[in-house]
């Protein structure tokens, strides 16, 4: 039986304080009306010209001093968006964290449904670390929640004045999705694949649990049958949800292949994390059943799926930069304008990284390479989300400050926490697995494990 | 050594030793031809020859002797060209991919599927060469300097990442399928009595000897060259999807094509294995290699690529909608709806809702059901791209310009043409090749086959 | 004392790993093994190094990234810039995104090619090599181990046995002439090399064709209604097309109605004045269209020195300079991209009447800044 060390204990609670106490700050450094961001600008008018240039990036902006009444409307755009920046914070984290707990699940799920074999002494590690998605979900959720009451516009076209046509600020696109995008539905559907996602992780932990002490092997059955409806469910709820979720913060723009992409990035920094994980427990002396070719084989998926995720990236950019229809780049040119900097970034580090480190077969076993090729992907993924949400809500109005990396240990506290507190309940091998052996005696045919022969 | 679960079934079946793999995979190249080879095989022929026939009619007299119209500029022959590419995909996705997640199961299958891959791609090839016009003049399309005609070639134009894209393609695929093949024909050399077959097989087998050495490198060569084509086989319809993509076309311009056309291709390229394998199995008698368990696995990969196919299918017709872009809302309406409307029912019902069947174990270990439906998917995904291809450009901006297109009898006469020549090389090659990669199925023999597994469990 | 040829077959493969093993550990070397499909770890077993292929093909795909990168760098970007698609043209990394197929296939290409032809080179296979196995049967169901030895085998041949070998044999080598040519080019290769250059070097007749060949897309030619143009018995004047109505212009469109003439092209210098004010912004525009657009030729300080005039494709373009062009006006500069002139073709089509006048802006800004 594992059980989580005091030190681990105290760092995660460490990392909550830090979180919420940011997040406290965030909200305080906000400010509180549209005067104090009058204010605000007035001053920075007076420093400097910058928002000159803002003007000519950012066509919302494009009419700072034309007039009072101009102004007037700038200053209260300014002010949403800056009212928006600890809860988009928040977000980014909380969704960002949300997707390792579904990718792993994602992973368990397809080890069942492919039969694998290799990877069963990972299972308990995937287990843990699919339970986050319970408290993961729920504040996502009440996040999502809180913008339905207006408590934040991450999400712009919750306004309901954008859908009433009498209204100066009617917007006949948005009004057109109002099918789709309103806040019931929206809600609705969010609670059925929370619903549904979370429900799946019960059956499977059960499955396997019931799988120890049962002699044959219908447990297993049932967790493979299990597998395969999570897995037409999760289908096509991990496009529509990234739809929902991600790309409609962004509410005019679109894209067919958003919710693969979002998936493809999801998954490889949930695998990342299952290396992790697995490389920690590891080092503390459990898991002595893993081997090298395991972790091997857990890089060879973060190889492989960065690749895919690059692909995916290419495939999206490509198209869109090689047509060059407005309505479409619209959405590079935001990032452009304002994200310059973590948009290259972040494709920098999720593709050249990982293929430069993990190409050659044998530095994959090695724990140190395979810690820091995950933490970059983490770190670099964590980023592809940031810039998927950040310009649609704040705008160039964003920080990379106390805000959102407090929200991010925070988080990282909260993960750490939960997962390895899941660990404690169950056995760390999953015993009475059918393809357990096989598991064990997993060696890859030219690998040296050193601790043989 | 390696270890295999109990629950997992047998490979290969029956009491088999390395010995019968041998005689088993060696018969059909040493025995002689039956009735129904020789039956099928001049079917194939004839339409060969007639697709030689209107071949040589279109570069003699022009492309005028198509169906095509200023609106529909392209419909058949892309059609082709893109059915074909697609059904080229399955060969190296099972070499490559399935090489990579260590499939076992992919071994007495892959080398008759990327046999299916090279000869699926040169009926590709085919269609944009004929519709060059002027085929003798193909060569332009490399990059040779510009004093023979005007300029380069345009390296931003996605026909040109084609040219690259298929011809790497299909000479690595090749290349990837002859590497396998020189132990085989070893093999044979090996058994071969009458002289010109063990000449001819010295020829093919280039002096192989088995040495641990060359096992070693061969063993590397396999593995990095299925790392090399797994991304290879991706891109290749990647790029044709591409073709349609980078234009602003309604319906053609979606970002999701990529990933989709690839998850299509596989699609449709694993029910042609499947039409092939489930008669050659019976043909050449190797049922004990490709058994129902290999049926059943590929069938569920055709209804996980199918479901893909779907997804897609869906989220495309929803983004429309969402997208609020009048002309996408429009083309995809008029796929549904419009005179095309016949195309787009056949296209959803043989890929989205056909494959689902193959959630019952009953249907997808049935051998009938299964060869039924592996025609259906390919009849479905033709009209994929037809539906792709002309509903889109049959309505053009201008009401004026709107149009239909219609094949004439040259259009059809090249399609059968390629069909033909298609099974002229696969029967030639299945008389006269290793149809199995005995080397390697040999590997698996005491892990995966039945009696060695019941062995096992006896311990 | 002559050397001995001994082998040892087996039957079975874990048999023959456990043969090498012991026979490996008595001290002996074993030069070689013969099987019938690759053995996990035997390799290894034996002593061989591992293999380096990959690397080396790792070493061609960068190879055939780098081959890539200067082949569209060259032809797109350093020999014939073209503008497609307008978008901007003159440095490589800037169209990285449409190159980026081209490099992934090659470098796929070189990796996978010169790897194999690696294989084949350091395993000496080749068309017409003769088979290296000493017994056919180590293709199908045998192992064998092959040793040279020179001495007493005794011992050795115990031990094969003992492990359980099937066979033990043991000859004699008599002839070692050496200096073999290792690789041969069959006859047949050349004779059919030989036959196929000579038929494709049959070249077709220069004769003209006599019948015109079939339309491409006939309904484009031949329409069922009345072509715009074409005389039509029912229509106004016996005529398909309307005259428009005087005045019309078609939408967005900014007429211009100096025509293409010497006279025109003065009428323009002397009196035609741009309807659009200089401001930063406007020059802004008209430098990133011209560097679209006019850099190729015009170079991009308008000295008439742009990459096609270095390469010599096209030769005469002059500089904006007072002292080579003086008697240029924006007017003069908007007719001409308008119409053309000389070898320059007409941009009307490109560019809207107004992006015209943002161009000319920043034409005669190059123009003020060379001497």
């Amino acid at each position: 039986m594992y059980k989580i060390s005091k030190n681990l204990k105290t760092l995660s609670f460490v990392l909550m304080a830090v979180g919420i106490l940011s997040l406290a700050f965030g909200f305080m450094t906000t400010p509180s009306s549209v005067e104090d961001v009058k204010h605000q600008m007035e001053q920075h008018n007076n420093h400097d010209a910058d928002v000159v240039e803002h003007s000519e990036a950012d066509a919302d902006h494009a009419v700072v001093k034309v007039n009072d009444h101009h102004d007037e409307a700038h200053a209260e755009h300014v002010f949403t968006q800056m009212k928006n920046r600890p809860w988009a914070a928040f977000y980014v984290s909380a969704l960002f964290f949300f997707f390792l707990a579904l990718g792993a699940m994602a992973f368990m799920a397809i080890q069942y449904v492919a039969q694998a074999g290799w990877s069963v002494v990972l299972l308990r590690v995937m287990e843990a670390i699919s339970s986050y998605m319970i408290v993961g979900g729920i504040i996502v959720f009440l996040i999502l929640v809180a913008g339905g009451l207006h408590m934040h516009h991450v999400f712009h076209w919750m306004d309901a004045s954008l859908v009433d046509p009498l209204s100066a600020n009617y917007d006949p696109i948005i009004d057109g999705k109002s099918g789709y995008l309103n806040v019931p539905f929206f809600l609705i559907r969010i609670a059925v694949y929370m619903a549904g996602w979370i429900l799946a992780y019960f059956l499977l932990g059960k499955y396997s649990t019931e799988q120890e002490t049962s002699g044959d092997n219908k447990p297993y059955n049932k967790a493979f049958k299990a597998s395969a409806i999570f897995m037409v469910f999760y289908g096509v709820t991990s496009s529509t949800g990234a739809w929902d979720m991600v790309m409609s913060v962004d509410p005019h723009w679109f894209s067919t292949l958003f919710g693969w992409y979002v998936f493809s990035g999801m998954f490889v920094s949930a695998i990342a994390t299952i290396a992790l994980v697995t490389i920690y427990l590891k080092s503390q002396g459990y898991l002595e059943f893993v081997n090298p070719s395991h972790i091997h084989d857990l890089g060879k998926f973060m190889f492989g799926l960065s690749i895919f995720w690059t692909y995916l990236w290419f495939s999206q950019f490509m198209l869109y930069w090689y047509a060059n229809i407005p309505e479409e780049v619209t959405y590079y040119l935001a990032r452009f304008a304002d994200y310059k900097i973590p948009f290259w970034t972040m494709v920098a580090i999720n593709f050249a990284f990982p293929v430069l480190v993990l190409m050659d077969a044998n530095k994959k076993k090695f724990p140190l390479t395979m810690v820091i090729t995950g933490v970059v992907i983490i770190i670099g993924h964590y980023l592809d989300v940031f810039v998927m949400i950040m310009p649609g809500s704040v705008g160039s109005h964003w920080g990379f400050g106390i805000v959102e990396i407090g929200s991010f240990l925070g988080f990282l506290g909260l993960f750490i926490y939960i997962v390895f507190t899941s660990l404690e309940k169950k056995g760390l091998l999953a015993k009475g697995h059918p393809m357990l052996k096989e598991s064990e005696h997993y060696h890859y045919y030219n690998l040296e494990h050193g601790d043989d022969h | 050594m390696h270890y295999e679960s109990d629950i997992r079934e047998p490979l290969i079946l029956g009491d088999k030793s390395y010995g019968d793999i041998t005689r088993d995979v060696a018969a059909p190249v040493e025995g002689k031809a039956n009735k129904m080879w020789w039956f099928v095989f001049s079917l194939a022929l004839i339409a060969f020859l007639w697709g030689i026939g209107v071949m040589a009619y279109t570069v003699g007299t022009g492309i005028g002797t198509w169906g095509l119209n200023k609106t529909v500029g392209w419909a058949w022959d892309i059609t082709n060209f893109v059915w074909w590419v697609g059904i080229g995909h399955a060969g190296t996705l099972i070499s490559a991919v399935l090489l990579l997640f260590r499939q076992k199961w992919r071994m007495s299958i892959n080398r008759s599927a990327e046999a299916m891959t090279i000869f699926a791609v040169v009926q590709a090839a085919l269609f944009p060469l004929l519709h060059m016009g002027r085929p003798w003049l193909a060569y332009w399309v490399f990059p040779f300097p510009n004093n023979f005609g005007s300029l380069w070639v345009n390296f931003n134009s996605p026909l040109l990442w084609d040219v690259f894209a298929i011809s790497t393609y299909f000479s690595v695929s090749t290349v990837f399928w002859y590497v396998g093949l020189i132990p085989d024909f070893a093999m044979i050399r090996d058994r071969a009595v009458k002289p010109f077959q063990k000449h001819i097989y010295k020829i093919m087998s280039f002096g192989w000897s088995g040495k641990a050495k060359h096992w070693q490198r061969f063993e590397e060569v396999s593995l990095v060259l299925a790392g090399l084509a797994t991304p290879l086989v991706l891109s290749v319809h990647t790029i044709v999807s591409m073709d349609f993509a980078t234009s602003v076309i309604p319906g053609w311009h979606t970002t999701i094509f990529p990933p989709y056309f690839v998850a299509g291709a596989i699609f449709s390229g694993f029910a042609m294995v499947q039409t092939l394998l489930i008669i050659m199995r019976k043909v050449v008698s190797l049922e004990s290699y490709i058994t129902i368990q290999h049926i059943e696995m590929m069938n569920i990969v055709i209804m996980l690529t199918g479901s893909i196919v779907g997804v897609a299918y869906i989220t495309e017709l929803f983004m429309a909608w969402y997208s609020g872009v009048e002309y996408e809302q429009y083309a995809f309406l008029n796929r549904a709806t419009g005179p095309y409307w016949w195309a787009y029912l056949s296209m959803m019902t043989f890929n989205v809702v056909s494959p689902q069947l193959m959630w019952f174990k009953k249907l997808r270990t049935s051998i009938m059901f299964t060869f039924v439906l592996s025609i259906i998917v390919n009849t479905g995904m033709w009209f994929e791209r037809f539906v792709i291809i002309v509903t889109s450009l049959h309505r053009d901006y201008l009401p004026s310009s709107w149009s239909m297109f219609s094949p004439t009898y040259v259009d059809i006469g090249i399609f059968v043409g390629t069909i033909g020549f298609f099974f002229v090389l696969f029967l030639l090659y299945a008389r006269t090749f290793p149809v199995i990669a005995q080397a390697e199925l040999k590997t698996i023999l005491k892990s995966s086959g039945e009696n060695q597994k019941k062995l096992h469990k006896h311990e | 004392m002559s050397k001995k040829l001994i082998h040892g077959l087996f039957d079975d493969d874990d048999i023959l790993m456990d043969g090498v093993k012991a026979v490996r550990q008595k001290g002996y070397e074993i030069d070689e093994v013969y099987t019938p499909f690759p053995i996990h770890g035997l390799d290894k077993a034996m002593g061989l190094k591992p293999t380096r292929i990959a690397y080396a093909s790792f070493a061609y795909g960068v190879f055939g990234l780098l081959f890539a990168s200067w082949l569209t760098w060259y032809m797109m970007i350093s020999d014939w810039p073209q503008n497609i698609g307008g978008k901007p043209n003159q440095t490589w990394l800037q169209n990285m995104l449409a190159f980026t197929p081209i490099m992934f296939e090659l470098t796929v290409f070189m990796a996978a090619h010169l790897m194999v032809w690696t294989y084949f080179f350091k395993n000496k296979l080749y068309p017409g090599q003769k088979a290296g196995n000493p017994d056919p049967r180590t293709t199908d169901d045998m192992f064998m181990m092959e040793f040279i030895f020179e001495g007493d085998s005794t011992e050795l041949e115990s031990i094969l046995k003992e492990s359980g070998a099937v066979e033990v044999n043991v000859k004699e080598i008599k002839d070692t002439t050496g200096n073999q040519l290792w690789f041969k080019i069959p006859k047949t290769a050349v004779v059919l090399i030989f036959a196929l250059s000579s038929l494709t070097s049959c070249s077709s007749s220069d004769e003209p064709q006599r019948e015109p060949n079939t339309v491409y897309m006939p309904d484009m030619y031949y329409s069922v209604a009345y072509e715009p143009y074409s005389a039509d018995p029912n229509g106004v004047d016996g005529m398909e097309a309307r005259i428009p109505a005087d005045n019309t212009i078609k939408r967005g469109y900014v007429p211009y109605e100096i025509p293409d003439t010497n006279e025109g092209y003065q009428e323009a210098l002397d009196s035609l004045k741009s309807p659009i004010a200089t401001t930063d912004e406007t020059l802004k525009k008209g430098e990133y269209l011209y560097n679209i657009y006019c850099i190729s030729c015009h170079g991009i300080n308008g000295d008439g020195q742009g990459k096609l005039v270095q390469n010599e494709k096209y030769l005469g373009v002059p500089s904006y300079a007072p002292s080579r062009l003086p008697n240029i006006t924006e007017g003069s500069i908007f007719h001409v991209e308008t119409y053309g002139k000389n070898m320059m073709g007409s941009h009307a089509s490109q560019l809207t009447s107004q992006e015209r006048w943002k161009v000319a802006q920043h034409v005669l800004k190059l123009r003020s800044q060379l001497k």
